[in-house]
């Protein structure tokens, strides 16, 4: 179960041209501050439910504020106004690459990525032969993986990513990854995972892929709820009006 | 009390992942170097023999005495500096799991603290095979000296921890500090003894130096077999809980906003 209430968050501004002790000490001596836009609201009093078992799509323009809403559903922000609770574990999926190390061998990377992403030192034992085997990589899977091509290392990202069990999902754009031989194989496998039994929340440009695996559907916009409900509606609603509408 | 104890959960808790990232950082550290971990060590080495014989014809005293002291001393200044320098990145470094993974922000700072504390392993190891080679090893001293390895165990946790809000903030503290503590190695009696010092009525630069006295309460006992005084052991001890306290101080005020900054 995740709850947002009047969740609201600022992403402060000032690091991003130099925090610096200089110009912090600097500061201090002026006193004719014009102060510049501090804080970017990304979320803006956004109040929200998802239930035990519900899979909710996650849809919006460009900068709607979606990854930061995943975030906070993933205990990794927390809210500059507001509250949020998380009961069950979150394995969030919001890129496919955090862990990797290109000096460690294939097979080491799935067991660190796996270990990042909460399987237990037993679980990881028992996948790691069937993840190794569904990336394809052969023999490679024994080298480094700055050996790998593109598509290798997105495909032993893809097989890792989608070996977990987590009692919540909460994913951005799952990666598909691949060529025609592998398409396949991804599509299968991304299905298996959206549709077990846990609480699930996607966030996709893909239409059809949230139509087929979301029965609620949120849509986002400027960093507020715009709509919550049923997937076809508020899907369907989207696709009508967000062309129209501004970033 | 309640903070220190729920960071003592979560290195339990987490112990898989955090040492995990400390040993990816040391065989980082000496991975295609061909001569690999004996680089610091020959380091070390050559300028704790270097400037030993020199510096002791210089300041008139004896190889013999000295450059163990010598050795002893850039061991531990090497990790109380490192602590400081390196605790700045900790959380720098760690950027990419800061912002998609939620992990406890503390696992970033053991990594740090183990990471540098195996290279003051390596260090501390150095010292004691040179101590050897010129006598000056005792069981005695190596028992007395641990009181003071706590103290400089207590000191990294609060300094990277510290340090490691800080940094992330104001990246140019990093480079501050190098600077800051370029100059502190040339007051405090690492290279030189203290008496050195104390004799040309520059005694403050070791009683009121927090740093001389982390260093003592780990050098002295070790070479002369004795505990150090009592008032070194209060100086380290209170500069290492100060630490400590406002790496919880930074902690319950900073860590909502870590992720922001990474």
């Amino acid at each position: 179960m995740i709850e947002l209430k009047n969740v609201s968050i600022d992403y402060p501004l000032d690091p991003a041209d130099g925090a610096s002790l200089k110009s912090a000490l600097l500061n201090v001596f002026n006193r004719n501050r014009k102060q510049p836009k501090s804080h970017y609201r990304a979320l803006d009093d956004v109040s929200l439910r998802i239930n035990k078992g519900e899979r909710v799509g996650l849809i919006g323009l460009n900068g709607a504020g979606k990854s930061t809403i995943l975030r906070v559903m993933s205990g990794i922000f927390q809210p500059s106004h507001g509250s949020v609770q998380i009961v069950g574990r979150v394995s969030p999926l919001l890129d496919f690459a955090t862990g990797l190390e290109l000096h460690h061998t294939g097979l080491e990377n799935i067991r660190i990525r796996l270990m990042f992403l909460g399987e237990s030192p037993a679980s990881i034992e028992r996948k790691i032969g069937d993840i190794a085997e569904f990336s394809e990589l052969g023999e490679f899977i024994h080298l480094p993986a700055r050996t790998y091509s593109t598509g290798m290392f997105m495909r032993l990202a893809f097989a890792t990513s989608t070996a977990i069990n987590p009692e919540i999902l909460i994913a951005d754009e799952v990666v598909g990854a691949g060529d025609a031989q592998f398409a396949e194989k991804a599509r299968q496998r991304i299905e298996e995972l959206l549709s077990g039994e846990r609480t699930t929340v996607l966030s996709s440009h893909s239409m059809d892929l949230i139509r087929r695996f979301c029965h609620r559907v949120v849509w986002l916009h400027h960093g507020r709820i715009i709509a919550d409900g049923d997937s076809d509606a508020v899907i369907k609603d989207y696709e009508a009006r967000a062309p129209l509408m501004e970033r | 009390m309640t903070p220190l104890l729920r960071e003592f959960k979560l290195a339990i808790n987490n112990f898989q992942i955090w040492t995990y990232l400390s040993g990816s950082d040391v065989k980082s550290r000496f991975r295609r170097s061909k001569l690999g971990i004996v680089w610091p060590v020959l380091h070390q080495l050559a300028f704790s023999l270097g400037a030993g014989f020199i510096w002791a014809a210089v300041f008139h005293l004896k190889p013999d005495d000295f450059i163990p002291f010598l050795t002893l001393g850039f061991a531990i200044w090497a990790f109380i500096a490192a602590a400081m320098t390196e605790g700045c990145s900790a959380f720098v470094i760690a950027h990419g799991y800061l912002k998609q993974l939620p992990l406890p922000q503390s696992i970033f700072i053991f990594r740090t603290v183990l990471t540098q504390l195996i290279f003051l392993a390596i260090g501390l190891a150095t010292a004691l095979g040179v101590l050897l080679y010129f006598g000056k090893l005792t069981l005695l001293g190596l028992v007395l000296g641990i009181p003071g390895i706590l103290i400089l165990i207590v000191y990294a946790y609060g300094a990277i921890g510290s340090l490691a809000y800080l940094g992330l903030r104001y990246r140019d503290l990093q480079h501050g500090l190098a600077g800051i503590f370029s100059l502190l190695f040339v007051v405090t009696p690492v290279i030189y003894p203290a008496e050195v010092l104390i004799k040309k009525g520059f005694a403050a630069a070791i009683y009121a130096n927090p740093f001389a006295s982390l260093i003592e309460v780990v050098r002295y006992p070790i070479l002369n077999g004795e505990l150090a005084e009592p008032l070194h052991y209060l100086a380290s001890s209170v500069f290492a809980l100060a630490f400590v306290a406002l790496r919880f101080q930074l902690g319950f005020r900073w860590s909502r906003f870590v992720p922001f900054w990474s």
